[in-house]
């Protein structure tokens, strides 16, 4: 899967969809962002992963909902006051991330810096910058999807062995 | 006055008595002092008879006084019962001066009868025995003393009683006085109280009219709060209506906020698709962006006037609630109205009762003391009677004492009579006094058409 957002250093001007999820406020390219719905039912999988919530079913499709891992959160507690669900478009097809409200999708000019997070979901971090005097944190969509899939990955293995 | 005018008129009878029997006698040197004599005790009968009368009207001031005194105060009247011995005593004692009278005015006709024998017989010429003449002298000079004796015994033991009654009547009039000045203090003591009474009712008047507009005014009370409960009521209604309305709007609100919500996701949605378009999805974006503008302005629109609906419903709900809860004490308040209503009519018919009371009191006491003005009015005429009787019988005391001296000085005139029985003078051959006794009814015979005999009548 291919970035389809350009993290340049000197400022990149291009239209976000700012949202909060669990008191922090985010915000992801809106090229790549297939639609706004209010949150659906969706199942959880037998898997202990702190980006994957579960599945659901949206529009005829299978859709995987994906958090973004917020810490000192429990996990349920996490995926309960959800209300809304970004649609997103990936490499292998449609997939979505929960959002408690979505702010506005506006231009946004942001810096690149070194990663909140030093662990695997330091992939997913492209940014930060602000808006209406809050701090908006940029996610990479895919390097978000990306780092799920390794989340997984490494806990099928563990599983296995 | 009556009494006085009476004594005087006994005077006048008796000097006009004593002044016919001189003129008849006149011609007779014996005669003098044996009319004289006869005049005297003519006069103290008289005088006896003046006294017995004083003696009725000083019985009847005292029943008057014991009348007054079963009625009205009683008297501290002091030796009641010693005072009505002495007025037996002396009622007694002038009987036997009425007995002896009768008897002196017996003796006195015979008197008479003797001196028309002496007058007949110097008209006729004929001689009389000088032993008959004595014999008749000593006989009438013996009875003459013994009767003198008796008057003047008797005017002593009058004046003894005149003596006892004028201190007694003394005692009495002190004792009314004392009696009067304690009746009229009493009469001042319930005018006094009267005034108070009187006082007291127009306070009591006061009291009950003032009870009575209390009464009104919680009558009226308790009306204004049964009609303020009724719109109470009738508030409550009304905003439990405004509440259930409210309830309303709110839930046309929520759907108004999820309409605003789906509009806001609505217009996210078209701002995404628009992007997707590119360039040609830029006009589109812009009416997306207002449309998104719109619902949030919609929504803020609609969770204001939530808020406000909830501020109201808040303040709907604190007002029943204040409502319920004054109503609650109105409740309270009205039962209060209508005790104090019932208590100050309780009080107006009490003050009413004691109104009555009062003016009974106060007729009773006006009353009473116009009866003690009266009493002590009485006493006073007891206390003027009661000096007048002292008066009267220090003058019986005077004519009494001037009686004795008379009758001593009768006894002294009529001494050298006496000495007859031891002279010489022969005596007569006939006894005289047969002698006497025919002559003496033949003076009878003729004092039965004597103008004389008329006067002595009237004088007894």
């Amino acid at each position: 899967m291919n970035s389809s957002v350009t993290k340049t250093a000197g400022g990149d001007c291009a239209t976000y969809c700012v949202f909060r999820y669990r008191g922090h406020t985010f915000a992801v390219t809106a090229s790549c962002l297939r639609e706004v719905s209010s949150s659906p039912k969706f199942a959880e999988l037998p898997v202990r992963s702190r980006g994957l919530a579960g599945i659901c079913h949206l529009r005829n499709e299978f859709v995987p909902v994906l958090r973004v891992p917020v810490r000192n959160e429990s996990q349920a507690k996490l995926d309960e006051a959800a209300s809304k669900m970004l649609t997103l478009q990936g490499a292998h097809g449609d997939w979505g991330l929960l959002a408690d409200e979505v702010v506005a999708i506006t231009p946004l000019d942001f810096t690149g810096g070194p990663s909140k997070y030093q662990d695997e979901w330091s992939a997913a971090w492209l940014g930060s910058t602000t808006f209406r005097e809050e701090v908006v944190q940029i996610l990479d969509p895919t390097g978000l999807y990306r780092a799920v899939e390794d989340e997984l990955s490494r806990s099928q293995e563990s599983s296995i062995s | 006055m009556r009494f006085k005018h009476s004594i005087l008129a006994t005077h006048l009878l008796t000097s006009a008595s004593t002044v016919g029997l001189y003129v008849a006698t006149r011609s007779f040197a014996f005669s003098v002092p044996m009319a004289l004599g006869c005049a005297l005790v003519t006069g103290a009968a008289i005088s006896i008879w003046g006294q017995r009368l004083f003696l009725n009207r000083l019985h009847y001031g005292m029943a008057q006084l014991e009348s007054s005194i079963s009625t009205g105060e009683p008297l501290a009247v002091e030796d009641d019962d010693e005072f009505r011995d002495w007025a037996n005593s002396l009622r007694a004692q002038v009987q036997r001066w009425t007995d002896v009278a009768t008897r002196s005015r017996q003796q006195l006709r015979e008197v008479e009868a003797i001196i028309h024998i002496l007058d007949r017989r110097t008209k006729t010429g004929r001689e009389t025995s000088t032993g008959q003449l004595r014999s008749l002298l000593l006989s009438v000079a013996k009875q003459a003393q013994s009767t003198i004796q008796q008057v003047q015994d008797g005017s002593l033991e009058v004046a003894r009683d005149a003596q006892s009654i004028l201190q007694s009547t003394q005692q009495c009039a002190e004792a009314i006085r004392r009696s009067s000045t304690r009746s009229a203090k009493l009469s001042e003591t319930l005018l006094a109280l009267r005034e108070e009474v009187s006082e007291g009712c127009r306070s009591l008047s006061s009291s009950r009219e003032a009870s009575a507009e209390i009464a009104g005014q919680a009558s009226r009370l308790a009306n204004e709060m049964s009609r303020i409960r009724s719109e109470l009521k009738t508030g409550e209604a009304k905003l439990r209506v405004v509440n259930e309305q409210s309830d309303e709007i709110t839930s046309s609100l929520s759907l108004i906020s999820q309409l605003t919500s789906r509009t806001d996701m609505l217009a996210l949605n078209a701002s995404i698709e628009s992007i997707r378009a590119g360039e040609h999805g830029r006009g589109f974006a812009a009416v997306a962006d207002e449309i998104r503008k719109l619902a949030e302005q919609a929504g803020q629109a609609a969770e204001n006037v939530a808020d406000q609906l909830g501020l109201m419903q808040e303040g709907v709900r604190d007002a029943a609630s204040v409502m319920a809860k004054e109503r609650t004490g109105l409740d309270g308040f009205s039962a209060n109205a209508d005790s104090l209503r019932d208590g100050a009519e309780e009080i107006r018919r009490q003050a009413e009762t004691t109104h009555n009371l009062f003016t009974v009191v106060l007729e009773k006491s006006e009353r009473h003391a116009h009866a003690a003005r009266e009493l002590a009015d009485n006493f006073e005429q007891f206390h003027d009677h009661g000096a007048q009787q002292t008066q009267r019988a220090e003058e019986v005391v005077w004519r009494t004492e001037a009686t004795c001296e008379a009758t001593a000085e009768l006894i002294t005139i009529l001494r050298p009579l006496a000495r007859l029985e031891h002279s010489d003078l022969p005596a007569t051959s006939s006894d005289p006094s047969t002698a006497v006794a025919e002559e003496l009814s033949e003076g009878h015979a003729h004092l039965a058409d004597d103008s004389s005999s008329e006067a002595l009548q009237t004088i007894g």
